[in-house]
């Protein structure tokens, strides 16, 4: 867990919940208005963009730095590498959340706001979504940091593709369950979180395992 | 220390990057406990050979053996043989000197105990107990090729492959680090393969050199029979640096033993000998051509090839320069 200690991460500790700070600030004028569907809304999306780009700036520039080569000669399953870097990124970003959540839960505290049975239901979904939007992103982060030369170019590619299609999750199959219900009065044949989960799953495996392929075919 | 005993050996082996072909074939072999300086000028192979044996490229053809079985890159024993300082290479800078040593440390297989215990000693070895609570990202770059040696040796390899070890180090640390190379051959008789394009980072180390260009091996002898090889190749020369007004590099070029004198730019004569017959004889009547001109001679001696004349000579000397 030495990637906790890195000075990326203390500055996602940091940055996510001084956001919801600032946030809660600059909505300020709007009364009993609760601070954590604000915190929530802006981690669960932010999060995804940044764990993302992380981990693909991340291996690329190690790698461009052939930092794995001090890895790689030692008795370490080639895979390991990519899987540790993977799960370090997920759970820095989920606790950075989870600090960022946190700190709207102990504003609202404060100010003495309680969140309605409606926001605390959107926020239920939503936080858990995130996770799964995250592990798409997270995977699209380490395929283009393996895949790409450029930092920049990984970043930009986890970014614009990572994002679009974690939004199946956290826009479309919310938006498509709604407008089936509330235009057409169908009801959506499936659990549009239950859904979620099951493609999130699906999909981060699926990039995950062709990361960890090219990784293995890798020349260093 | 046994010399006899082989313990890496390439047998012609072969690697191509599209186009170009890096290693046309190239066989050798290391003795135990030898150091083995492998030079070639920057992109002659050094570093293709060193990161297919430390398993970093695996798509070659030919053979290598260690302690006369074949390389097997999965097998747990094989990281356990090999030391590797790679070249160009980068840490998670983040990480502290000791923090990455015990990552290293734990990447290997190494119990904790064994880590504890065995940090201070390579950081000891390569004069960097100092900064062990230092973050990386505050080193120096020479601290960073030290610490690069330390993590090569962590685990207490019996064979060190080192890729340029002395680039980035400032004289006193080459010249510490060339203590360290001769204690770990001779006390403690760890074998040795490192690369370099710089040739005084060998001298007086290496018991074999290896010399490398164009991805062929041009040349494997000791450094003491390769010269002595280039001594007679060359011809025996002798400098002199004498003071005389009058013109006489014409009465000495005419002697039937001088092949030619050439002037160097610092007033130095350089004399050509004939190859065959008595050198003492040679010079005696070289030099009473001086004297009997009068010339004031300051300074003689015989000029043996350096390992650096040898080096260029066997690269393709100053044409390859042209």
């Amino acid at each position: 867990m030495g990637y906790m200690k890195s000075k990326i991460t203390i500055i996602l500790f940091i940055v996510l919940p001084v956001i919801a700070v600032i946030m809660t600030f600059i909505t300020g004028q709007l009364e009993d208005f609760p601070a954590t569907y604000l915190t929530t809304v802006l981690a669960t999306s932010l999060a995804g963009a940044l764990g993302g780009i992380m981990l693909a700036t991340s291996i690329t520039s190690e790698m461009n730095k052939n930092v794995y080569d001090l890895f790689l000669i030692r008795p370490v399953k080639r895979r390991n590498i990519i899987i540790a870097k993977f799960v370090a990124v997920y759970l820095c970003t989920i606790a950075a959340v989870w600090l960022s959540i946190l700190t709207g839960i102990i504003i609202d505290a404060v100010r003495q706001v309680t969140v309605p049975q409606f926001f605390a239901d959107q926020l239920h979904d939503s936080f858990i979504t995130v996770f799964f939007a995250l592990a798409i992103t997270c995977s699209f982060g380490a395929l283009f940091g393996v895949v790409m030369k450029s930092v920049a170019g990984s970043a930009l590619l986890s970014l614009y593709v990572g994002n679009q299609t974690s939004s199946i999750l956290t826009l479309v199959i919310p938006l498509i369950s709604q407008m089936l219900e509330l235009q057409l009065g169908i009801t959506f044949p499936f659990d549009p979180l239950i859904l979620s989960i099951i493609i999130g799953t699906i999909a981060s495996v699926v990039i995950l395992l062709l990361t960890l392929v090219i990784f293995n075919k890798k020349q260093f | 220390m046994n010399l006899a005993e082989s313990v890496v050996e390439f047998k012609d082996v072969k690697k191509s990057y599209k186009d170009v072909q890096a290693l046309k074939g190239i066989s050798f072999s290391i003795r135990k406990g030898e150091i083995f300086g492998y030079l070639g000028p920057n992109g002659a192979g050094k570093t293709t050979t060193i990161k297919i044996l430390v398993g970093l490229i695996r798509k070659y053809s030919g053979s290598i053996f260690i302690d006369g079985e074949p390389i097997d890159y999965g097998e747990h024993g094989f990281h356990r043989i090999l030391g590797y300082l790679p070249q160009d290479v980068g840490f998670q800078e983040w990480r502290t000197v000791e923090h990455a040593l015990k990552t290293f440390g734990k990447l290997s297989g190494l119990d904790s105990k064994f880590i504890r215990e065995h940090i201070p000693n390579v950081l000891e070895l390569v004069t960097l107990e100092d900064v062990r609570k230092k973050k990386i990202s505050k080193l120096s770059g020479g601290m960073k090729q030290k610490l690069l040696l330390a993590q090569a040796m962590l685990h207490d390899p019996e064979i060190l492959v080192l890729d340029e070890p002395m680039t980035g180090l400032d004289p006193l640390s080459r010249f510490q680090l060339k203590k360290v190379f001769k204690r770990l051959s001779k006390d403690e008789g760890k074998t040795l393969f490192f690369s370099s394009h710089v040739l005084s980072d060998v001298e007086g180390i290496c018991n074999t050199l290896g010399v490398l260009d164009y991805g062929k091996i041009i040349k494997i002898s000791n450094p003491k029979d390769l010269e002595e090889e280039y001594r007679l190749l060359m011809g025996d020369i002798v400098e002199v640096k004498y003071f005389n007004d009058a013109p006489i590099v014409k009465d000495v070029e005419d002697l039937d033993v001088v092949e030619k004198v050439e002037v160097t730019d610092d007033k130095r004569h350089l004399i050509y000998f004939k190859s065959g017959g008595n050198l003492d004889e040679k010079i005696s009547k070289a030099l009473s051509i001086l004297v009997e001109h009068g010339s004031k001679i300051r300074n003689f001696n015989l000029v043996s090839p350096s390992l650096d004349d040898v080096y260029v000579q066997l690269i393709g000397g100053e044409q390859r320069l042209a």
